[in-house]
């Protein structure tokens, strides 16, 4: 097996949304830095937004606070959140967005050219390429180095700090050794720990990228480093079979959960992200399922904008 | 609308207006961008090992992040990793350290197709005492105990995985990754015995909220053993 040494002040792992973020960032503040940015597949397109986006669902829009929002995750997770962190992200929320316009993304605008909101936090995009657009700002700096098609398998230790990584390329023989001042784990989540929706020839067909297999959790994990609430699952409700996103039929046209019989049932469960989950499944629990979203009875306007493939 | 959904209705010959749109809950995930799981870290995104900080999916406790948050916390972590430089210098002439793992588990006729099919027991077990779509996301005590039992079971088996190129190696780690995510996880939901987000899970034995656990649940690996730590919210911390 062939081996290949590389060395940076900066080694971030993936490239995905916040890896590729993460090296833009440092490559801006200081230019001098060598920020090394490793990635599985391909920073065009890999990640959770990958195939692309229709909307940017966390935006200060006018009239609330970043506060606000911190309000709003603490009552959709029922309190368990830590506000600091929220907090942060939030008084960031509306600088990245600008960013993203600035390196190219389409944000939507109204008659009045500001921009277009869905909802209380969200702006519609035309996001098909906002990955590539993050790589292409990404590749803008010099003093990042992108290695793609080489997937990081372990921290490296040293006097109980993390000095570097080991890997390896997923399509030549060869083994990385990768040694930094500093390491930022940016890999995604986990899917396919459970059976999915659609087994077999189309397991890939899920809500979460299948090729997010947790291995900065495992990484962290096999290191000792503490992890939280692994316990806060998340279950996506979906339209059945596309796996599409509900919130652009129920944001963009008022359409209403329903069971069989045509009961609205949402409210009874609550209207955060678990309730609305709980709700569908427990109608058909009881004998009420399955559930829709009621679509029937859109205008002729609102349908030709909802079937847009965007 | 996504372009699958778009083909779907184009296809099927019935438009959103002629028939309604069903609905289905997807299997768990485990995602810190949209609910609260992956590393401890503190508000610099400093994890709890010295030099390693996290963002986005994989930083825990800062749920509903969406794309903007990820960059955002793609930017606190880069911000954070280079002060703590100069605050802290640390030499970049670590040596080359090699991995033997990857040339231990490259064998000629590697049977990495295996990967594939413990990746299907570890997705049956999971779904089945570990609460996914098979049990309307359902577990107790009980099932979480016959789940970890059963994970470690695979895991035993991973342990002869080999594979016969770089790809066969991929499945291999991603296999390995996932049980290890998967007996932390089995830990946490042992841990917290109450149901507070019943559209994620629902604990049978334990089925509604109970306030004495409005905090996070933590864990570490010491000694191959995974332990639980308990740790307040900041705002009672502080009162």
């Amino acid at each position: 097996m062939k081996r290949e040494f590389l060395s940076a002040d900066l080694l971030i792992i993936g490239g995905g949304t916040a890896g590729c973020y993460a090296a833009i960032t440092a490559a801006r503040r200081r230019p001098e830095r060598s920020i090394l940015l490793v990635e599985k597949a391909d920073i065009r397109r890999s990640g959770c937004l990958a195939a692309g986006v229709n909307a940017l669902n966390a935006y200060i829009t006018e009239g609330r606070t970043p506060q606000d929002y911190v309000e709003f995750v603490r009552r959709d997770a029922e309190g368990v959140i830590r506000d600091d962190l929220v907090l942060s992200m939030a008084e960031r929320f509306n600088e990245c967005a600008a960013d993203l316009e600035r390196m190219g993304l389409v944000i939507l605008k109204d008659a009045a050219g500001k921009y277009a909101t869905r909802g209380k936090w969200n702006l519609k995009i035309n996001g098909e390429n906002i990955k590539p657009i993050l790589a292409a700002e990404v590749r803008r700096y010099s003093n990042v180095i992108v290695l793609n098609h080489v997937n990081v398998t372990d921290y490296l230790l040293l006097g109980g700090r993390v000095r570097g990584a080991t890997g390896f390329s997923v399509r030549e023989e060869t083994a990385y050794s990768f040694a930094a001042r500093a390491v930022i784990c940016a890999t995604g989540g986990a899917a396919g720990l459970y059976r999915p929706n659609n087994p077999g020839f189309s397991r890939h067909k899920m809500w979460y990228p299948p090729f997010n297999t947790g291995a900065g959790y495992a990484m962290g994990i096999r290191a000792g480093a503490e992890m939280t609430g692994f316990e806060m699952r998340f279950v996506a409700l979906r339209c059945k079979d596309t796996i599409a996103p509900t919130g652009t039929i129920a944001l963009g046209v008022g359409a209403e959960q329903v069971n069989a019989f045509g009961e609205p049932y949402a409210l009874r469960y609550g209207l955060s992200t678990s309730g609305r989950a709980y709700g569908t499944t427990q109608e058909a629990r009881e004998g009420r399922g399955p559930c829709y979203l009621q679509t029937v009875g859109v205008t002729p306007e609102q349908e030709t904008d909802l079937i847009r493939p965007i | 609308m996504a372009p699958a959904q778009t083909l779907r209705w184009i296809e099927s010959g019935k438009a959103p207006s002629a028939a309604n749109v069903e609905l289905a809950c997807t299997e768990p995930y485990i995602v810190g961008g949209h609910t609260g799981s992956g590393y401890w870290t503190d508000a610099g995104r400093r994890t709890t090992l010295a030099g390693l900080y996290a963002a986005g999916d994989v930083s825990g406790g800062a749920p509903m992040k969406f794309v903007t948050g990820a960059l955002a916390e793609g930017g606190i972590a880069a911000e954070t990793a280079l002060s703590d430089m100069e605050r802290f210098p640390v030499s970049s002439d670590a040596a080359p350290v090699e991995n033997s793992d990857y040339e231990r588990l490259l064998s000629p006729g590697g049977n990495e197709a295996d990967a594939f099919r413990l990746e299907e027991a570890m997705q049956s077990v999971m779904d089945q005492y570990a609460g996914g779509i098979g049990t309307d996301y359902r577990y107790d005590a009980e099932s979480l105990s016959e789940a970890r039992r059963k994970i470690k079971a695979l895991q035993r088996q991973a342990v002869d995985l080999r594979a016969s190129d770089m790809g066969g190696l991929l499945r291999v780690y991603e296999l390995r990754d996932r049980l290890t995510v998967c007996e932390t996880l089995i830990a946490h939901m042992e841990a917290r015995r109450e149901t507070r987000w019943p559209g994620f899970g629902v604990r049978t034995d334990y089925p509604g909220k109970d306030n004495s656990f409005t905090l996070h649940v933590n864990s570490r690996l010491t000694d191959g053993e995974t332990r639980i730590i308990y740790r307040k919210l900041a705002r009672e911390a502080e009162t």
